[in-house]
């Protein structure tokens, strides 16, 4: 698995094949790497190739945690699409912002998960994924089944829901964790403040904690 | 992002709750997500989306419930946290997993019994086996050689079994002290309770301390997550309501057994094309 790392071709261009056909010949896991070479990766592939990165910056004891932080969110943006989750934590509240405003709230929300995670960096404690299988689901979805070994959590299940965008590739859009989906759970966590303000309410609250977690 | 990253937002709420609870973490389930509060249920233009209500966090007693999150809030921030974090300085993070095992193991022919309450055959003869070596092997419990040969930890309750019998959760309820619930989840664990042979047979003196120790030990375990999860959350009461009816739900279901049933789920990922 560990071999992989420099496999991190995300385009699907020739040389990007070339590469990780080269790599596969260079490697002892030749096997392993060759699978996920060439056209757009499968959604297993893809979330294969990203445990892999991840973990390897975890465990590079070379970096402080300030650039760890950056890579991951490097890597996060690459694989998460945060604007469809944007969209499906207000769902059709989503409508009732103007498109500047949706922006921004893509905005806040991104950098409001990127603080809550950034923050548990220290927490990790050499646990290993395995990735397991992927399920169709209705809309084209797949869902990415992983298992943490090791560690306080070990066994737990984490689902990542993918989605295919208009070039193809597959970005996450969910992630669920023994059965409890990072959506529903910040869908519910803004529902009365939206109840009660409306998204912009939301989108002000959400500024002002954004604001606090970068003054602290 | 992957696992340390992500994998503690839910897992700790899960975690709060049964630390805060200190009791095995019991209850519930399901269905809880029917009735929407202050939600007005407009399909609205939305394209594909089926007339399916907004799927809503059903929680009528919400005032009530608050109340008392706060009070157990207070509880774990003045006593019950001080405590696990003396508790974690003396006792060294090996030492808090076997205690934790061994609770774990002590809970197992409780757990057996509501397998065949639901009559989950298999699952029974994994948690017999479980018993049965960690006992022995496993040393009282306090090692867990079942887990490495294979044989996952059972997770039925009281409160699931009454799920399979079809009575419905009712309400989110929150507890004082053992934290988020619901009615029926609430009757579990009672009936759990009156499952647990050393009910009958331990004095309270007796009974008292090894409670103590096995909240102090599982709360203990949680310090970091409970932490994160207390700066993080934007609002931890509904973080918490949510992440324990969707765990509970997810129980009641034993997804891996069926993949396919989430369709009343699907909503969630409904976009309704624009943009």
């Amino acid at each position: 698995m560990r071999m992989r790392i420099s496999t991190i071709s995300k385009t699907k261009s020739e040389v990007g094949a070339l590469c990780a056909a080269l790599m596969a010949c260079l490697c002892a896991g030749a096997a392993l790497a060759a699978t996920d070479a060439p056209p757009p990766d499968s959604a297993k592939a893809l979330i294969e190739k990203t445990v892999v990165q991840v973990l390897a910056v975890l465990r590079d004891d070379s970096r402080t945690n300030a650039q760890r932080r950056l890579e991951l969110e490097k890597i996060a943006h690459a694989r998460f699409d945060f604007r469809t989750m944007a969209r499906l934590v207000l769902a059709r509240d989503w409508k009732r912002l103007d498109a500047a405003k949706r922006d921004e709230f893509v905005d806040q929300f991104t950098t409001y998960l990127a603080n809550d995670y950034g923050n548990r960096l220290e927490r990790y404690e050499q646990e290993d994924v395995q990735v397991l299988d992927e399920q169709p689901k209705p809309r084209g979805d797949v869902e990415v089944r992983t298992k943490i070994v090791g560690g306080q959590n070990n066994g737990a299940i984490v689902d990542y829901r993918m989605r295919k965008g208009k070039d193809g590739s597959w970005h996450i859009i969910d992630v669920v964790i023994e059965g409890i989906s990072l959506v529903a759970n910040f869908r519910d966590q803004f529902r009365e403040v939206i109840a009660h303000g409306g998204p912009e309410a939301l989108l002000q609250k959400l500024k002002e904690k954004n604001a606090a977690a970068a003054a602290a | 992002m992957k696992a340390s990253a992500i994998g503690p937002v839910a897992l700790a709420c899960a975690l709060f709750a049964s630390a805060l609870a200190g009791a095995p973490s019991r209850a519930d389930e399901p269905a809880a997500a029917v009735v929407g509060e202050g939600e007005e249920s407009v399909a609205e233009d939305a394209g594909e989306a089926p007339a399916s209500e907004e799927r809503a966090v059903y929680d009528p007693w919400m005032t009530m419930n608050r109340g008392i999150f706060a009070f157990n809030d207070g509880l774990d921030r003045y006593f019950l946290e001080p405590v696990a974090i003396g508790w974690n300085a003396v006792v060294p993070e090996p030492g808090q997993r076997g205690i934790a095992n061994f609770f774990a193991n002590a809970a197992t022919p409780r757990r057996l019994a509501n397998d065949l309450l639901q009559g989950k055959l298999g699952k029974a003869g994994d948690d017999f086996g479980r018993f049965a070596i960690n006992t022995t092997f496993g040393v009282l419990g306090f090692f867990d050689p079942a887990t490495a040969e294979g044989i996952a930890p059972g997770n039925e309750d009281f409160g699931q079994t009454l799920g399979v019998w079809g009575v419905p959760a009712g309400p989110y309820l929150v507890l004082p002290f053992f934290g988020p619930s619901s009615p029926r989840d609430a009757t579990g664990l009672v009936a759990d309770t009156l499952l647990s042979p050393e009910f009958y047979f331990a004095p309270w003196y007796v009974s008292s301390p090894v409670t103590g120790t096995r909240v102090i030990n599982a709360r203990s375990l949680a310090l970091e997550t409970v932490r994160a999860e207390r700066a993080a959350a934007f609002d931890l009461y509904a973080a918490v309501r949510s992440a324990y009816l969707q765990y509970r739900t997810n129980l009641l279901r034993d997804r891996a057994a069926e993949p396919e049933d989430h369709d009343e789920d699907e909503d969630l990922y409904n976009l309704e094309d624009e943009e």
